[in-house]
């Protein structure tokens, strides 16, 4: 018999399609196994079912019509050239323009609508949709010009059209709007502030405040929220910081008359804490009468932490690629043949040539005993890859690994991730081929990086980090990661990149975008240059 | 003897498994919902279900409901000078289940299943688990009511089933489940829920709605918690009246006046839209959180009192674009479903090949501090280990390390909860290890948290430097101190005066009459005052004929004036 690898063998089945056959064989296992008394082996058993599974789905979407054994494997190699052509084919697609999709199914945030059939009550939403985007975007651009009152109306009739559907929709369209209404006013912040409110109620937006899941655009949206909220208290007469408030409104410096009349702590606290909380309200105070008032500080402050409100303060990056990075270590090579997983091994590699990999992945002294010490899940797909170096060389998969462990990795683990990176896309950037686009996409299968001997030596440093870190056994979740980038780092990775802003914004957020591998690069230097002060969730997206 | 428990908000039920069928056990009444109430009187003597609700109009003040509400919190209710908890409450009501059991089987059970919401956090569940305790039930598990349902529903037919939508809104909690059935296994893919949320919010907003219409004088002459019982009693005849009919009648009786409104299922509707909105949240979480499209749900599975509203069911099929599936009877299925559970864990006939897999329904992780980019502290920063909807059993490590320098000990604070701030989420307990000094940053210390099917959760601290560990099993400090409990509660019980239960018709009886007696006014009051004087002489005569006699005489008299009463 044949010997299995994971997830086959741990279902005690051959690799198959059969998603029958895989789930009798996981129900089999899972009568078998007391999972109170045996919890690591469920959680295994799980992901064999699950990756299984994955496995099978991915068969049946690329290999329509081959039979049932063969996975498609064989075959995935020809598909994925395909796409990788059209792709190359959309690189001088003209001006991006910060415009968001024109309809609300499209909304990045959206689930896609899979009938395209539009009720009356539909097309209504619509068509209110496209108001909405004319007021929020005046002559089809973006406009920090302060909206109308005319502007503002119609706007606000197009709100309430757009969520009495919202509220009549099934769950997947009331979705699709409230993530579409989100993006949107995030984007368009502040010329969106008269809308927040009412949509805001309408989606119990503000309920999702503070959960460890608030999708980025209301964490965004409901801090500002409340700092609309508190704007209108502040101005309430009985509110502890009115009148410290009604100082700082003041125009021209404070005299000392005024020093004397309004508390001192007060006025710092407001300060102190609209510019934590929220910085947007700064510009509704006299900038002299504040900094009279910041110069009379006698701690030292943090001057250079004083929040402007410049426009582009946060972008959306869209990161995208993670998803194929769970299975692209089984692919065959180009010329491979048979479908990998179901060859038969041959004896399988000798201790010394197992020690002799791991030594090449992580530097001298280390061996499989030690990965194995340290992270078991990892050693057991190491194994593999160095069994069968043709699906996955192992250092390449040591380095998707590490790229995929963003998902759970913590500093400082995650700044070396972020140095790995930043060493890799300096050498793919320095390749003349599409190594860098691929590294962008997590894919490192097979590509080639040119690294001097100091940064191969500076690379299994690294590696080891991130093996005792113990995250590089852990599965990516895949899916598409969303984060915020802070101005300041936005205004570095401008002036490393050297790119206008205009083709800076929608590098990032369009995949296919030629200028992506530059501005990347420019964000991991400039996040690498300030990199204590760079949030986690940076780290994390990159 | 193994039973399953549904321990509801409004009702309970009991349920076991037998001839290879979960089968439910009628009351004393021989119905198979008692109501979970409580009605204590001075002297000690106690009355629980039917007789409690009755005595509800009469006696608000000695009578206790919708304690689930408040289990897992230190709150008490205090009943004709008795003192109890929401769990001693919850024991009365499980000890009446007993004692149907033992009058149906002549077998008192010693262990029970005991149902809980999926949404109720780690100290509810607790709690209900010491309930069964100070019952005399060993609890063998609790599990999830929607799972439990799923059971229910499932099993009918044993089939495969695509992935489906249990909605589970009750009196006082609301959970949506997802699940899967293939090969005999029963698979939750995904739990959330709301549990503060459920019928009594309907029938308070229904208060709100009527109260204007009614005459203030009368009701601002009642005192504060016979004025609640009344108006919410009233709410929840005239909401059940509303499924049927297009309007209805809210009546009160009140110091002999009769206050009446009618209120119509448009205007309920339009006041209990804040309501029906939290009702999507949950779902559309549960969905997010295991990847189902809701158009490829196989079906949406009513369960709970609530979802016969049709307020609800119209919500519910806007959401879905379809409408709901509503065979399994709504009241029934989560004990059927803990019997079925029962069944599995005693071996009963049939239900060799199935197996239950369920989820943890909130994330679990400690509290941290971070230091920022400007070397401030930020404390209390929620650090996830297991994430929400994780299969369960399950264990997950985590490595954190000092954050000062010459750091002596680190103590880890473990928290439930979705709030990124750990003060908004629930706190299970504290663990405290010593850390050799070094600089900040030096020492890592490894936390690994186990969560078992009962939801029990283990916390293990190590320290690979020194090698110290230190182990917290959640329950423990609480259950030291609540074996010490469980026995306190139980004697304190033990002086109330339960009727014997070949009384239980009688007592219903009398509740019953003095319920109807306070509900009418003029000649119809009089009428069924003559009866219950009539019944109270026949229960003083002690034979058993007679007393059956007078109890059928006044049945019938009360079915009439019911009849004739527009409740």
């Amino acid at each position: 018999m044949s010997r299995r690898r994971f997830p086959w063998d741990r279902l005690g089945i051959d690799a198959t399609s059969d998603t029958g056959v895989i789930r009798r064989a996981y129900a089999d296992a899972l009568r078998a196994t007391n999972v109170d008394e045996d919890i690591a082996g469920y959680a295994e058993l799980r992901r064999a079912r699950d990756e299984a599974l994955w496995f099978a789905a991915q068969a049946q979407r690329d290999g329509e019509g081959d039979s049932e054994d063969d996975l498609g494997l064989g075959s995935l190699g020809e598909d994925e050239a395909a796409p990788d052509d059209d792709w190359l084919h959309d690189e001088d697609d003209g001006e991006w323009e910060d415009l968001p999709p024109s309809s609300y199914h499209d909304a990045p945030l959206a689930p896609a609508a899979p009938d395209r059939t539009r009720s009356e009550a539909q097309a209504k939403a619509e068509a209110a949709w496209q108001r909405l985007l004319a007021t929020l975007y005046p002559d089809g651009e973006a406009s920090e010009a302060v909206m109308t009152f005319a502007e503002m109306e119609e706007g606000l009739e197009a709100l309430a059209i757009l969520t009495a559907r919202a509220e009549e929709a099934d769950l997947a369209e009331h979705d699709a709007i409230d993530g579409a209404l989100a993006d949107l006013f995030s984007r368009t912040w502040p010329r969106s502030a008269p809308f927040v409110e009412p949509a805001a109620e309408s989606f119990r937006w503000l309920e999702e405040s503070g959960s460890i899941e608030e999708r980025w655009a209301l964490r965004f949206l409901n801090q500002r929220l409340k700092g609309m909220r508190f704007h209108e208290k502040v101005q309430q007469p009985d509110h502890p910081l009115h009148k410290a408030w009604a100082e700082l409104s003041r125009t021209g410096p404070a005299s000392f008359a005024d020093r004397i009349r309004v508390k001192r702590v007060d006025v710092l606290k407001l300060l102190d804490g609209i510019r934590e909380r929220y910085p947007e309200l700064e510009s509704h105070l006299d900038p002299q009468r504040v900094a009279s008032w910041d110069n009379g500080r006698t701690a030292p402050g943090d001057p250079g932490i004083v929040p402007r409100i410049i426009r582009g303060l946060f972008i959306v990056l869209l990161v995208v690629g993670l998803p194929r990075l769970i299975g692209s270590w089984y692919e065959p090579g180009g010329e491979a043949s048979s479908p990998p997983i179901m060859a038969p091994d041959s004896e399988g590699p000798s201790e010394a040539e197992l020690d002799a990999a791991v030594a090449e992945i992580f530097g001298p002294g280390v061996g499989m005993k030690t990965v194995e010490a340290e992270d078991a899940a990892f050693a057991r797909e190491l194994r593999a890859a160095i069994a069968r170096p043709e699906i996955a060389r192992p250092l390449d998969l040591a380095r998707m690994k590490a790229l995929a462990s963003a998902e759970v990795a913590r500093r400082p683990t995650l700044e070396a991730r972020t140095e790995l990176k930043a060493m890799w896309l300096t050498a793919a950037r320095a390749r003349p081929d599409d190594t860098c686009r691929k590294l962008m996409d997590g894919n490192l299968r097979g590509l080639t990086l040119d690294l001097s001997k100091a940064d191969r030596a500076r690379e299994q440093v690294l590696l080891r980090e991130l093996l005792v870190a113990k995250v590089l056994g852990h599965m990516p979740k895949g899916g598409e990661v969303r984060y915020a980038i802070p101005g300041w780092l936005v205004a570095d990775t401008l002036r490393r990149s050297g790119l206008p802003e205009k083709r800076l914004v929608p590098a990032f957020q369009q995949t296919d975008h030629p200028d992506r591998c530059t501005a990347e690069a420019a964000l991991v230097q400039a996040v690498r240059a300030g990199l204590a002060k760079v949030p986690d969730e940076v780290l994390r997206g990159l | 003897m193994l039973v399953g428990i549904d321990l509801g908000t409004t009702n309970s039920a009991v349920a076991l498994w037998r001839d290879g069928a979960p089968q439910l056990v009628p009351n004393a009444l021989g119905k198979a919902l008692t109501p979970s109430a409580v009605s204590v009187a001075k002297g000690g003597q106690t009355w629980v279900g039917e007789a409690a609700l009755d005595r509800m109009a009469t006696h608000p003040r000695d009578t206790a409901t919708s304690f689930k509400r408040m289990i897992g919190t230190a709150s008490t209710v205090t009943l004709a000078g008795t003192t109890l908890t929401p769990e001693d409450l919850s024991a009365m009501v499980l000890r009446s289940l007993a004692d149907d059991v033992e009058a149906a089987t002549g077998e008192r059970p010693t262990g029970a299943v005991i149902t809980v919401p999926a949404y109720f956090n780690e100290r509810q569940r607790r709690a209900t688990r010491r309930a069964g305790e100070i019952a005399g039930f060993e609890v063998k598990r609790l599990i999830n009511e929607p799972t439990a349902a799923a059971l229910a529903f499932g099993l009918a037919d044993k089939g495969d089933r695509e992935p489906f939508l249990v909605f589970d809104l009750g009196g006082g909690t609301f959970d949506v489940s997802i699940v899967e059935m293939f090969e005999g296994i029963v698979e939750v893919r995904a739990s959330a829920g709301d549990n503060r949320l459920g019928g009594d919010d309907f029938d308070a907003v229904l208060v709100k709605l009527v109260e204007p219409l009614l005459d203030a004088a009368v009701l601002d002459r009642l005192p504060a918690d016979q004025r609640h019982a009344l108006l919410t009693l009233a709410a929840e005849r005239t909401r059940r009246a509303l499924t049927a009919a297009e309007a209805a009648e809210f009546r009160v009786v009140a110091e002999g006046a009769e206050l009446i409104a009618e209120v119509t299922a448009e205007a309920f509707e339009e006041a209990a839209a804040p309501l029906i909105k939290r009702l999507r949240d949950p779902v559309i979480r549960a969905l997010r959180d295991c990847h189902i499209d809701v158009k490829t749900l196989s079906d949406i599975v009513l369960v709970g009192g609530a979802t016969r509203m049709p307020v609800v069911r119209k919500a519910l099929t806007r959401m879905f674009g379809r409408f709901p599936n509503a065979t399994v009877h709504p009241d029934h299925a989560v004990a059927l479903g803990a019997a079925i559970q029962a069944g599995l864990l005693s071996g009963g006939e049939g239900l060799e090949e199935i197996r239950i897999t369920d989820v943890a329904p909130f994330t679990l992780g400690v509290g941290t501090a971070t230091r920022d980019a400007h070397g401030r502290f930020h404390e209390d920063i929620f650090a996830p280990i297991i994430e929400r909807n994780s299969p369960v059993p399950i264990s997950r490590m985590e490595q954190f390390c000092t954050l000062a320098d010459n750091q002596k000990q680190v103590t880890f604070a473990i928290y439930q909860g979705e709030a990124r701030d750990v003060k908004k989420n629930v706190k299970l307990g504290e663990l405290t290890v010593p850390v050799p000094p070094r600089p900040a940053g030096e020492v890592s210390v490894d936390v690994r948290f186990t969560y078992d099917t009962s939801g029990l959760l283990d916390v293990d601290v190590s320290v690979p430097a020194t090698g110290t560990t230190r182990n917290l099993v959640i329950v423990d400090e609480e259950d030291r101190r609540s074996q010490q409990d469980v026995a306190e509660s139980r004697k304190r019980l033990e002086k109330l005066k339960v009727h014997p239960r070949d009384e239980a018709e009688n007592v219903a009886m009398m509740a019953r009459a003095e319920r109807a007696y306070e509900g009418f006014t003029g000649h119809v009051r009089e009428v069924i005052g003559m009866a219950l004087t009539e019944f109270k002489g026949a229960l003083e005569k002690q034979d058993p004929r007679i007393i059956a006699e007078a109890r059928e005489g006044l049945a019938r008299l009360l079915d009439e004036t019911d009849a004739h009463s527009p409740l």
